[in-house]
């Protein structure tokens, strides 16, 4: 990067706040996008790379439990009565209900409970609620009809053809592609507009398959692009690291920017979006931000603020912040007297943690295109590392990667800036 | 290898132009460059003006010695638009940043998305709630320039007002104006009480002759964070004096609206001090030359006006006079601006008020762009957003540009 202008964008001084309130985190719930549950812990898959699975440290132990209907009766009680009390900041205020696993078809039943308590509940003005659903497809022949009258989005985990899909395999290790190919193609034939709308694809990368062949094969099965994931980096045993690496690809490394239908499969919009962002100047979020001249205060790294994304309630009660962290960091608790979660405690953990990380943050050039998750740090309530904690030449490779990419596809640039709409 | 030569304009540049000129303005050093183009500066402009090139253009070797473009490259450097670079290396991946808004709550971007809603951000656009309590007015059309009060004897149902403020997330309003005399009002207590209820800054406008029953009155209650704007008519020493002995926030407003009050206003300014005196025009119907003189903008004004990138991308999408505001009446209509036709009444739901007037660009989104001749002026974003003087005067520019 020659630009003179643009030399240090690192050096460019980012504000932080480092205390949250009980009403920041209140506010939160009165506006809450999502409430997920955790139906079951079981899985009629043993994915070889699974988040619960083989390879990480990070979760519950898994004991085939099913969720009780109570505890997702008290917490939906216990939420609606604040959004019953308190006016969104939106128009409509409109909450997703989610449904996760394990493997959340294995519970069908509490999906009936959950859907039909909510249904008589007394409607909340001006609210309107959908329902989501990550699911293996292993059972969507089963339950289609149910989905397809209830509009449930479904987001399905599909790796790509037979040998890509081979690590997600069922308990006699066999490869799972058959029954999920041959489910989603006749929920696709059953109820073609339902699958048009309501029906996304989910895919892993790692050693057996390549960013390009599975968008190729989702299209051209499906007509649908899919989403790409990375395996999760975080919290594996260090015993399993070896095996691990071999089978971690990722992003970057998988496409070639030199590929002429790079834009199209290129799945790192968001990185993109965010150097764009920061580097140009030119993104805001609100129109308010346009005419405020006060300097925007954020938290450290690029973690949500409590609920701010979306409440996880797991099949034991515990009550976190999304599904994606280590349940150590349980923010409450459902009990049979109610729900604990104490709004207060929870603005002083993510304060203790904030104060914390500063520190970190001080020394890093990342700081302005930060998005690290705090939970995702080594050792956060010892001695912390940061994974995403980058020196003066990280930060240049960092900013020629997205450089190169600009240079070689200045399509993206209009495309990033114009484009791209997210409900931060 | 020869080396490449560049032309690399900054990310803060902006670049407009038309038949006859370009404007190139840096946001960040408040410098301009106006030129015309012959034929091969069209081209290079037509070239930074093509967003796939990400402002980063390369000088034709047959262009490298031609006097014209030696001159206006050397201005683009000397006046901070840009640089020029010379590169041998062919990985070098040179890119700069076009300003190009992005932003997330554009409104016809949501509205043209399949699962977004514009009201998302209904009560974070809302950020000023003026409320006309009614009564006698010396200048009975002066609130729709200006918040002053209102001459209107419907007295404002204050439970319809009530249950209009509780319909909403009020905690991003900045400001409750009360414009005329909240004790001269019946429900004057639960108003009181309402205010006291939403945490935000409120501006009581009063005239000096309602001022002092307001400041023996307000004194009784403990209204936190509020300012007095006292319109001033006449050498009001005593008040003044109470106000700043009790440490009560206020100022004076003078009306002016001829050069001869330049004298009193100066006077006025010695007598109290600059930070307790605002001065604000107003259109009397017949003082156009005043506002020629002294409001209207020349092309120098508007090329100093300073705006940085932030600035500019507001006056693309939004007015910045009126966004996030709303008024009521005592007549119960509501609306985004005085001088137009009300958006509804407070029996209606705030959020479906703000949702119509987002979607609408009749005041908040009413913007340069919209109106004639200024949306054919390359100067029409380094101008301030079209205000009620406009309005009132019946003509869109106040300036003596001629696009």
């Amino acid at each position: 990067m020659k630009n003179k202008q643009l030399v240090q964008p690192y050096e460019r001084k980012v504000i932080y706040f480092d205390e949250i309130t009980e009403k920041d985190v209140f506010s939160k719930l009165i506006n809450l996008e999502q409430l997920t549950f955790e139906l079951t812990d079981a899985c009629n898959l043993k994915c070889k790379y699974c988040g619960y699975g083989e390879f990480y440290t990070t979760h519950d132990k898994r004991e085939n439990r099913f969720m009780d209907f109570n505890i997702a009766k008290r917490i939906i009680d216990y939420l609606f009565e604040i959004w019953r009390k308190h006016p969104g900041k939106a128009s409509i205020r409109k909450i997703i209900i989610g449904f996760y696993g394990g493997e959340p078809l294995l519970n069908m039943n509490l999906i009936f409970q959950i859907i039909g308590y909510i249904e008589t509940l007394p409607p909340v003005p001006h609210t309107i609620f959908e329902y989501n659903m990550t699911t293996n497809a292993i059972l969507l022949d089963k339950y289609m009809e149910y989905l397809y009258q209830k509009k449930i989005t479904l987001l399905l985990s599909l790796d790509g053809d037979k040998y890509a899909h081979s690590y997600r395999i069922d308990h006699s290790n066999h490869n799972s592609f058959d029954k999920a190919f041959k489910n989603i193609k006749l929920l696709m034939t059953t109820y073609p507009d339902y699958f048009n709308k309501y029906v996304n694809f989910n895919s892993v990368l790692h050693d057996r398959n390549n960013v390009k062949a599975i968008r190729e094969f989702i299209k051209k099965e499906f007509n649908k692009i899919a989403q790409i994931s990375e395996l999760n980096q975080f919290g594996v045993y260090p015993n399993r690291e070896n095996e691990f690496k071999t089978m971690f690809h990722s992003i970057k490394s998988d496409i070639n920017t030199s590929d002429p239908d790079f834009e199209n499969m290129f799945p790192d919009k968001m990185g993109l979006f965010r150097f764009v962002s920061e580097m140009a100047g030119n993104y805001f979020y609100l129109h308010n931000s346009l005419i405020s001249k006060k300097t925007n205060k954020i938290p450290p790294t690029g973690t949500c603020l409590p609920f701010e994304k979306k409440i996880f309630i797991t099949v034991n009660g515990k009550i976190l912040p999304c599904e994606k962290i280590d349940q150590k960091y349980t923010l409450g608790y459902i009990k049979d007297n109610g729900v604990e979660l104490d709004l207060i405690k929870v603005a002083q953990v993510y304060s203790a943690y904030y104060k914390k990380i500063i520190k970190l943050c001080a020394n890093c050039y990342m700081k302005p295109f930060c998005s690290q998750c705090m939970f995702y740090m080594y050792d956060l309530d010892g001695c912390t590392k940061c994974p995403s904690f980058a020196n003066k030449q990280d930060i240049i490779n960092y900013i020629n990667y997205y450089s190169k990419i600009l240079h070689e596809h200045p399509d993206l640039y209009k495309k990033v800036s114009n484009e791209m709409l997210f409900k931060l | 290898m020869n080396a490449k030569k560049l032309l690399i304009i900054y990310p803060s540049t902006f670049i407009w132009k038309d038949n006859k000129q370009v404007v190139m303005y840096n946001s960040q050093l408040h410098m301009s460059y106006c030129f015309s183009c012959n034929e091969i500066i069209e081209y290079y402009c037509e070239c930074l003006l093509d967003i796939t090139n990400l402002y980063v253009i390369e000088i034709k070797e047959s262009h490298i010695t031609n006097c014209n473009l030696i001159d206006w490259l050397h201005n683009i450097e000397q006046l901070k638009m840009g640089y020029v670079d010379e590169t041998k290396e062919t990985k070098t991946f040179i890119v700069s940043f076009p300003p190009l808004l992005n932003l997330q709550s554009d409104i016809d971007r949501i509205e043209a998305a399949e699962d977004r809603d514009v009201g998302e951000y209904a009560a974070q656009n809302w950020n000023e709630f003026s409320i006309y309590l009614g009564g006698k007015s010396k200048c009975p059309n002066l609130h729709k320039q200006i918040p002053y009060p209102v001459d209107d004897n419907s007295i404002l149902l204050f439970y319809d007002l009530q249950a209009f403020l509780s319909s909403s997330d009020n905690s991003y309003l900045n400001t409750i104006n009360i414009i005329g005399n909240p004790f001269s009002y019946p429900y004057k207590a639960e108003l009181m009480d309402l205010l006291y209820s939403i945490p935000v800054k409120k501006i009581f406008y009063l005239t000096a002759s309602t001022a002092c029953q307001f400041i023996k009155e307000i004194q009784q209650i403990d209204l936190p964070n509020y300012e007095l704007y006292i319109y001033y008519e006449q050498e009001e020493a005593s008040i003044h004096h109470i106000l700043t002995e009790k440490q009560i926030p206020f100022r004076w407003i003078y009306l002016i609206s001829s050069e001869e009050q330049y004298e009193d206003l100066e006077k006025l300014e010695t007598t109290y001090g600059n930070e307790y005196v605002e001065a604000r025009p107003i259109y009397t119907g017949d003082n156009l030359p005043f506002f020629e003189e002294n409001v209207y903008l020349a092309e120098e004004d508007i090329l100093q006006s300073n705006y940085d990138k932030q600035d500019i991308f507001a006056h693309q999408v939004m007015n910045t006079n009126f966004w996030g505001r709303l008024s009521v009446l005592p007549d119960g209509k509501v609306y985004s601006n005085l001088n137009h036709p009300p958006l509804g009444t407070l029996k209606d739901r705030v959020y479906d008020l703000i949702v119509d007037e987002m979607k609408s660009k009749r005041a908040w989104r009413w913007i340069r762009d919209e109106v004639s001749p200024c949306k054919d002026c390359l100067f029409r974003y380094l101008c301030p957003s079209p205000s009620n003087y406009e309005l009132v005067i019946g003509k869109p520019n106040l300036c003596h540009v001629k696009p």
